[in-house]
């Protein structure tokens, strides 16, 4: 009997492990951040002090504690609303109050098991762990791997030879080699920067009303482009990003990477709020592209479903606080230096001849502008004619008005100007504009972001608390490469995931985790969690390497299996269509391209323009990655194919199919161009015979021969038909088959 | 999957007639981001046409009248730290223009709109809206995506997100830009943000093919296209039969039909032609200073009678006192505003209401803020976000009613304040929508066209 009573109480949970998990389930929904009724249950202190009906408990008296009179009951309302606890439950409320109430430590502990917040463990499962979780089923043919290979890792399709030199590779490592030669290619870099691009909301203009154009902002994306060709470990290609220019000395490459905490949108009247807004493009940013939290959630409250509290979020705000605005010289003081002097020349021999145009002006705008002090309204003129100690308030705004803005612009003055006097004028004004062009060539610089002064001592930086193993110290300064180092550590829970669930996304349309930046409970939650860790495991191992996870994934018998298809990205049906065409300018970098937009579409104000060139320029017939991204003057056809906005990260296209889509592939001079253009390669290639040109036609747009229907539906169609060759190569760049990757 | 099952049992009970799986089931179906879709609660309207007065209208010269500013023209205003956007603030300015009483509800009107002033009985004025910036595009961008930063979906897309369309042969959200360019911001205004490109505004223009690549240049040979066309269908078979439970790829296929008949649909609409010698003449559609404008708003009553979901209707754009934004010389900006645009506005009503149109339609006429009371450039006005007026007519709204006042300067909003997210609100709830239900979801969170707050605008229900 003894023993079993014994039993019993050493059976009873320990009561304050009880309550914490009682109050976790039970309460928290109403009486944590949200603190209903003003109580917030989340601290001894505001259990203590409770909320509108005043303590919710006396330590040591649960009969006196109201908390525990409305879960048992005895007060109402009763607790919680939707249904009462179970007897056990409230008894361990009461013996926890009983006890003194210690401490429950809440929204600590609990959190902090979310699986995300835990580091992934290495398992062996002896082998590609990829096969184990995905058996693989049909085994896909050799001619569509080829393809696949090809538009996934390079974003364009294989020649018909390149097919048949894989196809006919009987080596059992063939398809390993291929991955390598692919790897190798420098337009891999450009294929798989796009997706980074859009993470990092990239984009070569401001924004808002004057969507200022960056004109150096390129030399970021051609960053990522190298830095990816040269398989540069992902915790480097971090830390560059995040703290670049912080290294002892930075060199080009360090701060052309800060272009990363530059991209985001700059308003035209920067102010308080926007810089704020600012900071929280960063922060936000950084959270969900490197770690896929929502931390700018935090922002007006605690996060509602993650453990992220808005005190993490303003100790991250002081951690990008200090940063300015910066364009780094990338060039020697020397050339800098000769530069500001030769400009300095010019300025001063502009001098003389500036003031010739103001001279020659200035009789007639004086006296424009006393025509129209004589016409002001007579309470203006009062204000101006009263003596300025007599001045009412109205008046004196009124005169000062008058005395700043009454002003003749040069185009009034101009219009006033006889045929003589408007040829003298612009002698004078292309004098000016001589001495324009003898300046010195501007030298090269990037768009990046260097620290300024500091948040204010009493605001600490730090991070994500919850997700850190261990407290940061950020020390005095370099706030960022101590965040930097933490994201990018092997300890850090969350990053080297995230990556690789977005690389495997990328490869087969899904993954682990479908929102994949968002790696929180208001995400889609995890499949298969442990390959996802396998694979992040083995990435770190692997040096952080990128083409080392491409090979891991791609090496899997599940990726040469038959997988549903997936549609190209707006930029690589593009590429595509060029390269199949013939006339894919394979430049590498520098300044983006400009092709054509219809004018109806961004004519407008504040000086926008958009310097586009026909779609029959060679010049513009480079791949799409190097389109400029305007942020108010999208390029239709990549637009409605859902090329992200650039204006947040964007961490997974959407994906519409919508007949404005078709309308530009039937209809748009890109498609027609390209279209004239792919006859005339197959005219050169295959000859004058259509049963060839046919042929020919579907190895380099398909990748494959055609079926005898299929060749008997194209012959037929050519038949008698004047434009049949064109319309026929048309149709092939509308194809599901050509936009989809096998 | 169940998602897959009933296609693929759709698929076999059709005995492998992949053809069968035609454009109907698309029209309905899953795979249609514009397929129609029931509302909360029943709706009062099937359409809106926004009228975008961009640069700012003043609306103490237009709708609100305030005798004050000519009792005090030159004395400085009371309140003394006031910012104008591009500072040396004057003192107070009268209007240039008068008021006078309309209809039966004796609502004030300035001479400026003579026409709209005649159907004052059917309109409700708020005279009590305020934003949050006094910079144009952020302004903006508030109005139409209820945001002031970039990159949130417009109020066309919550619609058609929401709603989806009646008309499949036309874009369910299309925008005029003003004949002199767009406004400040770009297609921002009328972009999906987050959301899918399905739901962005297409831009139509008012002369020449409405949309951009409508037509190939140097023109549409029908028959040369439906050859292709044909050839399309039928070389797309193989590679359909080889992934029947990929719908998206028969819904891709079958933009290219919809897209084949929006080529006749589109220019149809909008085939002024079609329209009466009267009704032209209505509108103004062939007289200056009206017919840009008139010929637009034609064309919108011809798209919301097609059963396009939402129009917008830009006046003003390109730079300076091409749009609404008089800086300076108040007088001859609005009265070229407005005499481009009072009698269009005014037909459409009329118009409107005698095909039996005008009580499922919302007409909103707004800019992205008002005016200040005080002189700017020594006869214009700058930006005033603190205080303007917006009104609406149509179905479901109380004609002859004014909600809210400013101030007695008509400097701030202070009876029964509006925001645009209120505006938003009261609009989706026209169409049946609850503004806290319509959600998309996005970075972790369930977006809101009107945020975390909005109001419906009781006061203006019918």
């Amino acid at each position: 009997m003894i023993a079993a009573v014994l039993l019993l109480l050493l059976a009873q949970e320990d009561p304050t492990l009880g309550a914490s998990r009682i109050i976790q389930k039970n309460c928290l929904g109403c009486h944590g951040p949200a603190a209903m009724s003003g109580l917030d249950l989340r601290s001894r202190e505001s259990q203590i002090k409770g909320g509108n009906r005043g303590a919710a408990l006396k330590p040591g008296d649960a009969a006196a504690s109201i908390l525990y009179g409305f879960v048992s009951g005895t007060q109402k309302p009763m607790m919680p609303p939707g249904g009462a606890l179970k007897p056990d439950e409230v008894a361990t409320i009461k013996r926890w109050i009983d006890a003194g109430a210690p401490d429950l430590a809440l929204g600590k502990q609990p959190a902090a098991k979310y699986w995300a917040f835990v580091p992934p463990v290495h398992k062996d499962y002896g082998g590609n762990a990829i096969d184990i979780f995905y058996p693989s089923t049909r085994a896909a043919g050799k001619r569509t791997l080829a393809r696949r290979a090809y538009l996934d890792l390079l974003g364009l399709p294989p020649t018909p030879a390149q097919v048949a030199s894989f196809v006919n590779d009987s080596d059992p490592q063939a398809w390993a080699k291929l991955i390598d030669q692919l790897l190798a290619s420098p337009h891999y870099g450009e294929r798989w920067a796009r997706h980074w691009l859009d993470l990092v909301r990239y984009a070569d203009s401001a924004g808002y009303e004057f969507d200022r154009d960056r004109p150096t902002a390129w030399r970021f994306r051609d960053y990522v482009v190298d830095s990816l060709n040269a398989d540069k470990p992902y915790n480097q290609f971090i830390r560059e990003q995040l703290a670049g220019d912080e290294a002892l000395h930075p060199s080009p490459e360090q701060l052309i990477a800060t272009g990363y905490l530059r991209h985001g949108p700059e308003a035209n009247i920067r102010t308080d709020q926007t810089r704020l807004d600012e900071l929280d493009d960063l922060i936000s940013t950084t959270g969900g592209a490197f770690m896929g939290l929502t931390i700018g959630c935090a922002r007006c409250h605690d996060h509602k479903f993650d453990p992220i509290s808005q005190k993490d979020y303003f100790k991250l705000q002081a951690v990008f606080y200090s940063t300015e605005y910066a364009s780094h010289p990338l060039a020697s003081p020397d050339s800098i230096a000769r530069n500001v002097a030769g400009n300095k020349r010019i300025d001063e021999l502009q001098k003389p001849a500036k003031q010739a145009v103001l001279d020659f002006l200035k009789p007639t705008r004086d006296r424009l502008t006393e025509e129209k002090r004589a016409s002001l309204p007579e309470y203006m003129k009062l204000a101006v004619r009263t003596p300025a100690p007599q001045r009412t308030e109205g008046q004196a705004l009124n005169a000062k008005q008058v005395e700043v803005t009454l002003k003749t612009s040069d185009e009034d003055v101009l219009k006033q100007l006889s045929a003589v006097g408007k040829a003298r004028h612009k002698e004078l004004v292309a004098a000016v504009a001589a001495f324009d062009e003898q300046r010195p060539a501007d030298y090269p610089a990037a768009l990046g972001i260097k620290n300024g002064k500091k948040y204010s001592p009493d605001h600490q930086p730090g991070v994500v608390s919850a997700a850190a193993a261990a407290p940061v110290s950020f020390g005095t300064d370099k706030f960022r490469t101590t965040l930097a180092d933490w994201i990018a550590s092997p300890e850090n829970p969350l990053t080297a995931r995230v990556f690789v669930n977005r690389i495997f996304l990328q490869h087969f349309g899904e993954a682990f985790v479908d929102t994949p930046s968002n790696f929180g409970k208001s995400g889609s939650g995890v499949k298969k969690q442990e390959l996802l860790d396998w694979l992040a495991t083995k990435f770190v191992q692997q040096g952080w390497s990128l083409k080392a996870l491409h090979r891991q994934i791609m090496t899997s018998r599940y990726y040469q299996s038959q997988l549903r298809p997936r549609r190209m990205e707006a930029e690589i049906v593009r590429d595509t269509i060029l390269a199949t065409a013939g006339t894919l300018d394979r430049t590498f970098g520098g300044p983006g391209i400009h092709p054509f937009i219809d004018p109806t579409l961004w004519q407008g104000s504040s000086g926008r323009k958009w310097p586009g060139k026909s779609d029959e320029d060679p010049a513009t017939w480079r791949r799409g990655v190097y389109v400029f991204t305007k942020r108010t003057i999208p390029v239709p056809m990549l637009d409605v194919y859902d090329k992200p906005d650039t204006v947040a990260s964007c961490s997974r296209r959407n994906r519409s199919t919508t007949s404005i889509q078709a309308l530009i592939m039937m209809n748009g001079s890109f498609v027609e161009v390209q279209s004239r253009k792919f006859a005339e390669r197959l005219l050169r290639e295959a000859g004058p015979a259509p049963e060839a040109q046919v042929s020919q036609a579907f190895q380099l747009a398909l990748g494959r021969a055609p079926s005898p229907t299929e060749t008997d539906a194209a012959l037929s169609f050519m038949r008698g038909n004047q434009t049949g060759l064109v319309d026929f190569c048309q149709t092939l760049f509308n194809l599901n088959e050509f936009a989809y990757i096998p | 999957m169940p998602r897959y099952w009933s296609r693929r049992d759709l698929f076999n009970r059709c005995g492998g007639g992949i053809g069968s799986l035609a454009l109907a089931n698309l029209l309905a179906g899953q795979d249609n981001p514009l397929a129609l879709k029931s509302s909360h609660f029943p709706a009062k309207i099937k359409s809106v046409i926004s009228i975008f007065c961009y640069g700012g209208v003043s609306h103490v010269d237009t709708f609100d009248p305030k005798p004050m500013l000519l009792q005090r023209q030159g004395e400085a205003l009371p309140e003394k730290d006031l910012k104008p956007s591009q500072g040396t603030p004057g003192a107070i300015m009268a209007s240039p223009w008068t008021f006078k009483r309309y209809g039966q509800s004796g609502m004030d009107v300035s001479t400026l709109f003579p026409h709209v002033a005649q159907h004052v009985d059917s309109l409700a004025f708020i005279r009590s809206m305020h934003t949050l910036s006094n910079d144009h595009a952020p302004a903006l961008f508030q109005m139409n995506t209820g945001s002031i930063l970039l990159g949130h979906p417009s109020m066309g897309s919550w619609l058609t997100y929401g709603l989806g369309t009646e008309n499949q042969n036309l874009p369910a959200f299309i925008v005029f830009t003003d004949h002199r360019g767009g406004p400040i911001g770009g297609a921002p205004n009328w972009n999906n943000g987050y959301m899918p490109a399905a739901f962005q505004g297409t831009q139509f223009r008012s002369t020449g093919d409405p949309i951009v690549d409508l037509k190939p240049r140097g023109g549409t040979n029908r028959e040369r296209q439906r050859r292709w066309l044909d050839l399309l269908g039928k070389l797309n078979q193989e590679h359909l039969a080889h992934y029947p439970e990929e719908s998206e790829l028969s819904a891709r296929i079958n933009t290219y039909e919809l897209a084949y008949r929006m080529q006749v649909s589109a220019p149809e609409a909008v085939d002024l032609g079609l329209e009466s010698a009267a009704t032209r003449k209505l509108y103004g559609a062939d007289d200056d200073p009206t017919q840009y404008f008139g010929r637009q708003c034609l064309m919108a009553r011809r798209l919301v009678e097609r059963g396009v979901r939402f129009v917008q209707l830009y006046s003003g754009g390109g730079n300076f006192q091409e749009s609404w934004d008089a800086h300076w010389d108040i007088k001859a900006n609005h009265e070229m505003h407005c005499g481009e645009t009072d009698q269009p506005i005014a037909a459409l009503i009329t118009d409107l209401k005698s095909r039996g149109l005008w009580d499922s339609t919302l007409l909103i006429w707004h800019g992205e803020f008002g005016r200040l009371p005080i002189s700017q450039r020594l006869d214009g006005r700058d930006h005033n976000p603190y205080g303007f007026t917006i009104w609406l007519g149509g179905g479901g709204i109380k004609g002859g009613t004014v909600v809210g006042a400013t101030d007695e300067f008509g400097l701030r909003a202070t009876e029964s304040k509006k925001s645009i997210n209120d505006l938003h609100a009261t609009i989706l709830h026209l169409f049946g929508l609850d503004h806290t239900k319509l959600t998309y979801y996005y970075n972790g969170r369930n977006m809101r066209l009107t945020d975390v707050s909005g109001e419906v605008i009781r006061e203006v229900l019918a």
